[in-house]
């Protein structure tokens, strides 16, 4: 396996800049996820790591190497791509040993066989072999695509939003096998995604991007408890984190245009006026809560279900454990847990 | 006929009654094909529904022909006869499809109470489940097939011209029904001189005339070779096949180009290529004549390829940029990045898969250059003239030959044909491709 | 607005069956949902509701007329589609004006509806802009606009956030939602993400395979699944379930864990079981209690879902489960740990004919 680094890759498509001094580095059999919505640099990315774009500026290291000159074979990288990467005419034994039989292996047939089969029976597809492509459900033609990267036991595999076009269900299954599989094989692995969940639980480091520039790259805990900007603070967390502009007046939070005031802990160092962040688990329904507002609408997820409340012009998202039986226009009481508020300034950036 | 003193001219009783058969057997395959039989059938009872519609025209017509001399428009029988007897056509199809059962192995799908009474065998959405689809579609039917074979009228006819003699071919009325003969033909390929009555008599008495000698001697004339069209034709055949070839592999491999990597100026290279199209090639041809005389391309093969593959190749790399654009890229990557180099990838991967925008563009780029007039009239004289410019000097001078041109024009139609019907799945993808997209 | 009733509607394609033979009565403002996996029938029956399939067996009845052989046009239903089906070549303006010019409403009529429309979807400020710009959130804004601006009887909507980001999705949900509130329209609306269907359903349709597994409000088929497809698709991840043999009070699930079976659950099983039997334990994630006491299990593996830790139980012999536990408190891969399960949320199926095993609750 190896070490992958990016250094300062910028590269721009005419006038649109898709990468912007993008740097990180993913170590040995890390699963390494990068997390951002259409459009952020994360395909761009992925392509300059493979070899099939070249960066404007720029370098990318594999185990110490520099490797920009390479071409893409010469990387020893595997793609997943989100669809289209099996050829719908041959079986799914040819689609496997396809990427063995490049002239840049020469391997025999028979060592190429076993391979095939090898990794049909880690996939669970040995049963599929001898079918055509194009007669392949969503889920059984992409454990054939992770097949096909497997099969070739590369340096690394890039991953780009393999699960996306999945229906809920088998996307949950598959994320599953998919995690457990790296784990066993401890490969190095880049994963695209821009839903957060997928993200949050198999990621051992995530890289989040906007705009072709990486905001903030940290373990998922470190995502979701310290979110450095208001965009990483919004794009983890189901449902979304309540994101209220404030005004600080003689030690007390006051949200605009809401009745919502919380007492400011003394030695707290940020502006008059500040963006504050609250995730919907720390707004507690309870009798003896110390706010109140209106129900305006719920959402009842089963585990837990998810109560709008508005207070003033504000809305404010709950989690209620279960089945509740609040009704819309009730009036309830509740509280705002003090110890994990975020605080942002005005242009995002986290205080 | 029949008995029937029928107010028509014998060959447009003949007509009506291929247009009733026509009408015939054109609804009916529509109802045949809907209840599982073959096409064949249906066309095979349409026919005998057409004639029975056509005797019944004419009994019509003759009975009503005391009406309309009393109006005084004969035009008057004519019609209401048509109307009559395409009633009764309608309602034999109506009455035809209650009875005709369903043929078995058919997928049928038997609909809830309320809906249409027989089972159903093709779309289920409810608006096409209607009967009066039916009927529509079996007229619709019927209308396009007509509208074809009216279109192709002047192409059957100038078939029949061909096997005419000389004098059926200028026959006034127009002579349908005739005697067929090669005449035309052995004219077209042969030179002939003139025999004094003396020179006719001689050659009567030979014995080792073959066939086409003594068509000619009919006409007092003696085959004394090849005539040059031969050799016209084979100058067509390797000049459009040699250029087609060029231009659709270098399109190919431009389109690929265009489509796959970013090549600066990318936009007016491409409307560039397109504009050697929007020239008439008239326009061109002093020029280039010029410039052919120069460089001693004049009247050569080279020549004339080198100018048709230039000419093509606008029309190739843009209808193939368009196919290659098709195939998802995602394709070649994963092979890139496999291990192959990417004109493996393009052999391997992207070829198969053009195939389809391949061969559409090869029966376009073929039968532009097999056609062209103007280039091969101007730039050619002797050694390297294709059959298009050489058809008109058939012409000759003791008359027109209608019949030998006519031959020409079938011979040279042939070779079209063939390509173009041998390919006619991927032409009719050339013409609609790109045209929907999922949103 | 309407009730919608299916008698017995079924969808053959020969000897296929699309859609078994269903009864289903939709009331008047109910929101409901057809949920199910790709190729369950879900979308087919919206589409025989709509017309746009004609129906192999049974009765669609609008508001008391039969309709199961009207055109599509005659059923006063509006139909909201995937992919948004905007006419990329009018403005916002004129799509949505569309379906009233279609039935020859008077231009006042028009332009008034379409302000109304447009303010209540907040859209005003796009309304002359040409939907190719728009993005896929404000779109789907415009399709429902155009669909609400004919007041028609009924809504069908078929996954018209499937092909949005997962961020719009959230609020389309809830925008949708306050929508059908206000309205109080009767609308169908066809899924595969059950936590979209929980989130709205006034009522969902779990269907698999052509066949209605279960009808019920979110509260039904969460705490009582009717049998293990329901079970295993509704929630998220869905209920644990686990194998074992019943007998006396006690379910063995493997070697050397048991589960003392709450005492009102005893006299249903010994029914049920004929005193004994194998039977499958269902719990649901958030039913586990882990502590130092109860069944034993190692940690496979434990992920961050947020707000909480969703722990991976190893039973032994590659049973896992999935439990819920607060973030507080680290569990390490390998750490022996000790759960029970929650007696009120515990359900048993029948291994056999996969079905729940209902208990009849004496009130």
């Amino acid at each position: 396996m190896s070490n992958v680094a990016l250094e300062h890759i910028t590269k721009r498509f005419k006038d649109v800049t898709a990468l912007d001094d993008v740097s990180f580095s993913i170590t040995h059999g890390e699963f390494f996820v990068l997390l951002g919505p259409t459009g952020a640099g994360k395909t761009t990315t992925l392509r300059v790591i493979a070899g099939l774009e070249k960066q404007d500026h720029g370098d990318v290291i594999f185990d110490g190497v520099n490797v920009n000159k390479y071409t893409p074979a010469d990387r020893d990288v595997a793609f997943v791509f989100q669809q289209y990467s099996l050829y719908p005419t041959r079986t799914v034994y040819e689609n496997l040993a396809f990427p063995l039989q490049s002239p840049l292996r020469k391997w025999p047939k028979e060592r190429i066989d076993q391979r095939v089969k090898e990794v049909a029976e880690k996939l669970r597809i040995s049963h599929l072999l001898d079918r055509k492509t194009a007669n392949l459900s969503g889920g059984e033609m992409q454990r054939v695509a992770l097949g096909r990267a497997l099969v070739r036991s590369p340096r690394l595999f890039l991953m780009d939003e393999p699960l996306s076009n999945l229906d809920a269900k088998l996307r949950e299954a598959l994320r599953i096998e998919l995690q457990h599989l790296q784990k066993t094989e401890g490969s190095t692995t880049l994963f695209v995604t821009h839903d957060q969940i997928e993200a949050l639980t198999m990621a051992d480091r995530i890289a989040v991007l906007n705009q072709g520039r990486i905001v903030q790259i940290g373990t998922p805990y470190d995502i979701y408890d310290r979110p450095a900007t208001t965009f990483v603070a919004q794009l983890v967390g189901i449902p979304r984190i309540n994101l209220l502009p404030a005004v600080r007046e003689n030690g007390t939070l006051n949200v605009e245009r809401s009745t919502v005031r919380l007492a400011l802990p003394p030695d707290l160092n940020i502006p008059q006026r500040f963006l504050l962040g609250v995730r919907p688990e720390d707004v507690r329904l309870a009798a003896d809560g110390d706010l109140r507002g209106e129900v305006v609408l719920t959402e009842p997820l089963g585990v837990e279900t998810v109560v709008h409340i508005r207070s003033g012009q504000q809305t404010l998202l709950s989690i209620v454990p279960g089945i509740t039986d609040l009704r819309i226009g009730d009036v309830i009481a509740y509280s705002i847990v003090r110890e994990r508020l975020h605080f942002f300034n005005l242009d995002g950036v986290r205080l | 006929m029949f008995g029937l003193d029928i107010p028509l001219p014998d060959f447009w009783i003949a007509y009506f009654f291929i247009f009733w058969v026509l009408i015939g057997g054109t609804t009916t395959p529509v109802i045949f094909r809907h209840q599982g039989y073959p096409v064949w059938l249906g066309v095979l009872v349409g026919g005998v529904v057409g004639v029975i519609s056509g005797i019944v025209f004419m009994v019509l017509l003759t009975a009503f022909q005391p009406l309309a001399d009393v109006l005084g428009d004969p035009l008057l029988g004519v019609l209401v006869s048509i109307l009559i007897s395409a009633l009764l056509i309608l309602v034999a199809l109506g009455w035809l499809r209650r009875f005709v059962p369903l043929a078995k192995n058919n997928e049928v799908i038997t609909l809830a109470e309320g809906g249409p009474r027989a089972p159903v065998t093709y779309s289920t959405r409810v608006d096409k489940v209607d009967p009066s689809w039916l009927s529509r579609q079996s007229i619709r039917a019927s209308v396009v097939v007509m509208m074809a074979i009216l279109s192709l009228i002047p192409v059957v006819w100038m078939g029949m011209t061909a096997f005419k003699s000389r004098a059926d071919a200028v026959a006034s009325p127009p002579k349908v029904v005739f005697e067929p003969t090669m005449e035309g033909f052995i004219s077209l390929l042969t030179k002939r001189r003139q025999l004094t009555d003396a020179q006719i008599a001689e050659y009567k008495q030979r014995e080792d005339l073959a066939w086409y000698d003594e068509v000619m001697l009919k006409r007092g004339q003696a085959i004394i070779g090849q005539s040059d069209y031969v050799k016209r034709l084979r100058n067509s055949l390797i000049i459009a096949s040699v250029s087609t070839v060029l231009s659709v592999t270098l399109g190919t491999l431009s389109a690929y180009a265009f489509s796959r990597f970013r090549i600066p100026g990318e936009g007016d290279l491409l409307f560039f290529i397109l504009s050697t199209r929007m020239l008439p090639p008239v326009v061109v041809t002093i020029p280039i004549f010029l410039m052919y005389r120069e460089l001693g391309l004049y009247d050569t093969h080279i020549g004339m390829i080198l100018l048709y593959t230039a000419f093509n190749l606008s029309f190739s790399v843009w209808l193939l940029k368009g196919f290659i654009d098709e195939i998802p890229k995602e394709y070649e990557e994963a092979a890139l990045v496999d291990g192959y180099t990417r004109m493996q990838a393009f052999r391997k991967i992207v070829l198969p898969q053009a195939v389809t925008g391949i061969a559409a563009t090869t029966v376009f780029s073929f039968i532009f250059a097999w056609n062209e007039y103007a280039f091969a009239l101007m730039l050619t004289s002797d050694k390297a003239r294709t059959a298009p410019p050489s058809i008109p000097s058939v012409l000759g001078t003791g008359g027109i030959e209608w019949a030998a041109i006519a031959a020409g024009s079938l011979g040279f139609l042939i070779p079209v044909v063939i390509v173009t019907f041998s390919l006619r799945r991927y032409l009719l993808r050339g013409v609609t491709f790109g045209a929907i997209r999922q949103g | 607005m309407a009730t919608i009733e299916l008698q017995k509607v079924e969808k053959k394609f020969g000897d296929l069956h699309a859609v078994k033979p269903m009864d289903l009565t939709i009331h008047d403002g109910e929101f409901v949902v057809l949920l199910g996996p790709s190729g369950c029938g879900k979308t087919t029956t919206l589409r025989m509701i709509s017309g746009l399939e004609a129906v192999t067996g049974g009765r669609i009845i609008l508001n008391g007329r039969d309709v199961t052989w009207a055109h599509p046009s005659e059923r006063d239903i509006a139909f909201v589609f995937q992919f948004f089906a905007l006419y990329s070549h009018l403005t916002v303006r004129q799509n949505i004006a569309f379906p009233l010019q279609a039935q020859g409403e008077s231009k006042e009529t028009v332009r008034q509806r379409v302000a109304e429309v447009a303010r209540l979807l907040q859209i005003e400020h796009v309304l002359d802009v040409k939907p190719g710009s728009l993005s896929g959130g404000d779109r789907q804004r415009v399709a429902l606009a155009r669909a609400l601006v004919r007041r028609p009887a009924a809504f069908l909507m078929d996954e018209p956030l499937g092909a949005l980001d997962a961020e719009f999705r959230e609020t389309m949900r809830a925008e949708i939602k306050r929508l059908h509130i206000e309205q109080h329209a009767t609308t169908v609306y066809v899924t595969h993400d059950q936590i979209e269907a929980m989130a709205m359903g006034d009522r969902i349709v779990v269907m698999s395979d052509a066949v209605v597994q279960q009808i019920g409000t979110p509260a039904q088929v969460y705490h009582d699944p009717a049998n293990l497809f329901v079970a295993r698709f509704i929630g998220s991840p869905g209920m644990n379930l686990v194998k074992g043999h019943y007998a006396a009070g006690v379910v063995h699930l493997r070697e050397g864990i048991s589960y003392a079976v709450p005492d009102f659950w005893v006299s249903t099983l010994n029914e049920a079981l004929q005193g004994e039997g194998d039977v499958i334990l269902g719990f649901r994630p958030e039913a586990v209690i882990v502590n130092s006491e109860g069944m034993p299990a190692t940690v496979y593996a434990a992920d961050l879902h947020g707000g909480y830790t969703m722990l991976h139980l190893d039973l032994g012999g590659e049973e896992i489960i999935h439990a819920r536990a607060p973030r507080s408190v680290q569990y390490p891969i390998g750490t022996a740990v000790r759960f029970t399960l929650e007696p009120a949320m515990v359900r048993f199926f029948d291994p056999v004919t996969e079905k729940a095993i209902v208990r009849e609750v004496t009130a």
